[in-house]
């Protein structure tokens, strides 16, 4: 059986958190204040401690591992260990050691979603091909009209009365699409925190 | 004064109490006060009934023989010369009266004592079931002390039950003696002869017979009739000395052997000294109930209310007749309905033996529902198990999903190499487009662009609230985006970072993001060429990485500099000019926010923007999120924001200063309209050459 300490626990910082957030009572501010230092620093050290885990839980295992492959494990910890120690003998500002993200972390990011739009082009061919269906021809006209009014091509006809308030409604229809998806993520959002906050789920548990 | 010992259980008791202080029961001595100084009405009828044997006369020899001569038995001529006493000497039972007795008895009780001897009283049917012959005058001794046979006599004249069929009466009924005088002579004759016989042979019996005292139980233990009780007692202390007949004619023979009397049977009340809390309380009140070895009670409960059996023979005749098995109670319809088996095989009077409890606190009583058969109708309870229940509308989902993952897998592994390889080529040549498409206008100067005609609100917003900057507050930047977007947020930030360089503004920035703060560093470097003159020290500050996402903004917008005490390179934020004057969040000039995620815009508009006050907000965010982001600008948490580049072409023809997002926006527009091509053409190719697909059967090959 597991131990109500923690669910006692949370529920308790929890009440006091709200409470701070809501109240400006100086003797909540004054417990909350701490405690929003400490999940700070927890956070932190959590980053740390994931970082570990991928190098010596992972993929030091890989090396010691005779039956899979191993040189790319090999390349991971060395790249860890050289950055690691470049951060702390140079320092985060220096311009060398911003080469790292600059030079390598920034091309190939970039890299990776230009073959993402050339990938998703290619797939819009054959779009019709696979969702031979109402919902598919659908989906192929939207795509055609939002590429083409992001593109700012209808400003060559900025007279047209009917079609700028046409390209104006249509403009909208993301936007109220988007509303909907943001009242379900608060509504997710708020269900999710009163859960852990009451105790009925427990991802602090492991 | 002496005590007073209990007839029943034994146990002394003040002479003053009337009644036993262990178990309840009369006493004599308070009985006999009770009847001396109490007038009891019931005396009253004693004048026609025989008395007490307990005042027994002295035996008469020349009577006992003349009575043997006309055969009547020997207790019968002893009742009868008491009579003649008493009838001789009416004074003396009028000593036991007060003066106004007469005048107190009623008029009906009076007419009751004269007619009685003369009517045929019901009471002759119990006689009959006793043995005992009836007769006008010739009365049991026993029945002197059952006061409730003598108010049969009050009951007016009943049919005589000889109206019914024979073979309908009780058995103890057909075996009473026949009516007449003759008949009567001749039963006597011969009960007499046994009767003598038996007193020569047997002794009277020491103990009180357990018959009497059991028959008499009923009225002894009535706390309403006093008066028959101590007629009870005496008659049962002075039943020992009776002759055998006399004795047995207080008894009830058994049914089998009418004639024959009763053995003498240990009382059981002799061993009773009280009650004992720690055992049963039935065991040690009730008598033995032995019923084979007991003899029949000569008064129950059915034969005591027997006149109100035949007061209510006036009834249909149905009605009347004496039934030995219990009718069932008429249950209701929905407690009938309660019961499963009873529902399922017919009612209690089709089955009784369902119905019938043969133990348990309703034993006997029909209709009842049985306990013991409703135990296997419990169920033991529902185990529920941790496995997945999946409804079929989940099944269906669930096979869809699959359905779209096996075909994307079929097209992958089912393909032919020379399909295969065709589709390859097709994936190049697009990517060939495309490739040429960004290219060449960037090659080609004065490639063909069509600049907004029409610039977004937003835009506006933060164009105006830019130019409103204070230029000695600094402005925060929140640089949260990382490298796979950076070629578009560069060109949409530096249009923006171009007016506050411009003005000379202060900047401060951060990230939540590990790369966020360098990616930034980075965009700034063509600004930094741009303006020369802003690269003082001090105008810039890196505060570097921010931990803990949603709760580090927090804290941020609580204190800011207490949350970021130190620079990128630990050096003191929150000293040099003009950042010592910022104290709180809303110290800045404005926050901007730079971003490709819409979640991280919502974190920084949720938690620091209530803290910042009239502190203007601007976003510039990727094309992507920037629906996500309207919203919270048409409520006015955002005061404006940038989105793509073709916002950022916007923000720019509005300064009219035209950079990198205008030098861009050729290569953009002749992509986009390329892949549209590319997607319209694509598409109407697939309607068609569309051929829906067909199964293989099993029997054609592939």
């Amino acid at each position: 059986m597991r131990s109500p300490l923690l669910p006692v626990i949370t529920f308790i910082v929890g009440i006091l958190v709200l409470a701070g957030y809501f109240l400006p009572i100086p003797a909540l501010i004054s417990i909350r204040t701490p405690m929003l230092d400490w999940a700070i620093i927890v956070s932190g050290v959590a980053a740390l401690i994931a970082i570990a885990n991928l190098i010596f839980g992972v993929h030091w295992r890989r090396l010691r591992d005779p039956s899979k492959d191993h040189w790319f494990s090999a390349l991971v910890i060395l790249a860890f260990l050289v950055t690691f120690a470049c951060g702390i003998f140079f320092g985060p500002t220096n311009l060398g050691y911003q080469k790292v993200v600059t030079a390598i972390e920034m091309p190939i990011e970039a890299s990776l979603m230009a073959v993402l739009a050339v990938t998703l082009a290619y797939s819009s061919l054959r779009l019709l091909q696979r969702q031979h269906n109402w919902m598919g021809f659908f989906f192929f006209i939207a795509v055609l009209v939002f590429l083409l009014l992001n593109s700012g091509i209808f400003s060559l006809l900025p007279n047209l009365p009917i079609l700028q308030n046409l390209i104006s409604g249509i403009s909208q229809a993301p936007i109220a699409g988007a509303r909907g998806i943001l009242i379900g993520v608060a509504l997710g959002s708020l269900l999710t925190g009163i859960r852990i906050w009451l105790g009925s789920d427990r991802p602090y548990n492991g | 004064m002496a005590d007073i010992p209990c007839p029943v259980c034994g146990r002394p008791n003040d002479s003053k109490a009337e009644r036993c202080w262990y178990c309840q029961a009369v006493l004599h001595g308070a009985d006999s006060a009770v009847n001396k100084n109490s007038p009891d009405w019931l005396d009253g009828l004693r004048e026609n009934v025989p008395p007490s044997t307990g005042e027994e006369p002295p035996k008469d020899v020349n009577a006992a023989a003349d009575s043997a001569q006309e055969g009547i038995p020997d207790w019968l001529v002893r009742i009868r010369e008491r009579e003649n006493l008493e009838k001789g000497k009416p004074e003396e039972k009028e000593t036991k009266f007060p003066e106004n007795s007469d005048s107190e008895i009623p008029d009906w009780l009076t007419e009751l004592n004269v007619d009685s001897p003369n009517e045929k009283s019901p009471a002759d049917s119990t006689s009959a079931k006793t043995g005992v012959p009836p007769s006008d005058k010739e009365q049991p001794v026993d029945d002197d002390n059952d006061w409730l046979k003598k108010l049969e006599s009050w009951q007016p004249e009943k049919p005589r039950p000889e109206e019914k069929p024979a073979d309908e009466e009780p058995k103890a009924v057909q075996a009473a003696p026949p009516q007449g005088s003759k008949d009567e002579e001749n039963w006597l004759k011969i009960f007499k002869e046994e009767s003598e016989e038996d007193s020569q042979n047997e002794e009277p019996s020491a103990q009180p017979s357990p018959v009497t005292v059991n028959g008499d139980s009923s009225s002894a233990f009535l706390p309403d009739e006093p008066a028959p009780v101590d007629d009870l007692i005496s008659s049962a202390e002075e039943e020992k000395n009776l002759p055998e007949p006399a004795a047995s004619a207080g008894t009830v023979p058994s049914e089998n052997d009418p004639a024959k009397p009763e053995p003498s049977k240990k009382n059981w009340l002799n061993d009773f000294t009280g009650i004992k809390p720690d055992e049963n309380l039935a065991a040690q009140v009730l008598p033995p109930t032995n019923n084979e070895d007991q003899p029949k009670a000569p008064f129950t409960g059915d034969q005591s209310m027997s006149f109100l059996d035949e007061a209510a023979s006036e009834t249909p005749a149905a009605a009347s007749e004496p039934s030995k098995i219990l009718e069932p109670a008429n249950l209701p319809a929905w407690i009938k309905a309660l019961n499963p088996k009873q529902s399922e095989e017919g009612s209690p009077q089709d089955n009784p033996a369902l119905t019938n409890t043969p133990f348990g606190p309703l034993a006997g009583i029909e209709g009842v529902l049985k306990g013991e058969e409703l135990l296997p109708s419990f169920t033991p309870p529902h185990t529920f198990t941790g496995t997945i229940k999946v409804t079929e509308n989940q099944q269906a989902r669930a096979q869809i999903l699959k359905n779209i993952a096996d075909q994307s897998r079929w097209e992958d592994e089912g393909l032919e190499e020379k399909s295969r390889s065709s589709h390859r080529i097709l994936h190049g040549i697009v990517a060939a487009l495309m490739l040429l498409a960004v290219w060449i206008p960037l090659v080609i100067k004065g490639s063909p662009s069509v600049l907004p005609a029409l610039y977004p609100g937003e835009v506006v917003q933060a164009f105006n609230t830019i130019n409103a900057l204070p230029v000695d507050k600094p402005v925060l930047v929140a640089a949260d985006f990382d490298g796979s977007l950076y070629g578009e947020l560069s060109w949409s930030l530096q249009p923006l970072l171009s007016q506050i360089m411009a003005k000379n503004i202060a900047v401060a920035y951060l990230s939540t993001n590990s790369a966020g703060a360098t990616l930034f560093s980075k965009a700034l470097d063509p600004l930094v060429i741009r303006y020369p003159n802003y690269s003082n020290p001090g105008q810039l500050v890196n505060l570097g990485y921010l931990a803990g996402g949603s709760i580090g903004l927090q804290s941020l917008a609580r204190d800011p500099v207490t949350t970021l005490p130190l620079t990128a390179s630990l050096q003191p934020a929150w000293q040099s000019k003009p950042f010592n004057a910022i104290t709180k969040i809303s110290d800045f000039g404005a926050l901007i926010v730079i971003t490709e995620n819409a979640d991280t815009a919502k974190y920084w508009i949720e938690q620091v923007k209530p803290s910042l006050g009239t502190t203007p907000l601007i976003v510039v965010i990727s094309a992507q999120s920037a629906p996500l982001l309207q919203p919270y600008y048409d409520s006015g948490q955002v005061t404006g924001y940038i989105s793509g580049l073709y916002s950022a072409v916007a923000f720019e023809s509005l300064a009219k200063d035209p950079q990198s997002a205008t030098g861009h926006l050729s290569s953009f527009q002749i992509t986009l309209i390329l892949v549209v091509l590319l997607i319209l053409v694509g598409g109407i190719a697939s309607l068609i050459l569309y051929r829906p697909k067909t199964e293989k059967k099993p029997g054609k090959p592939a």
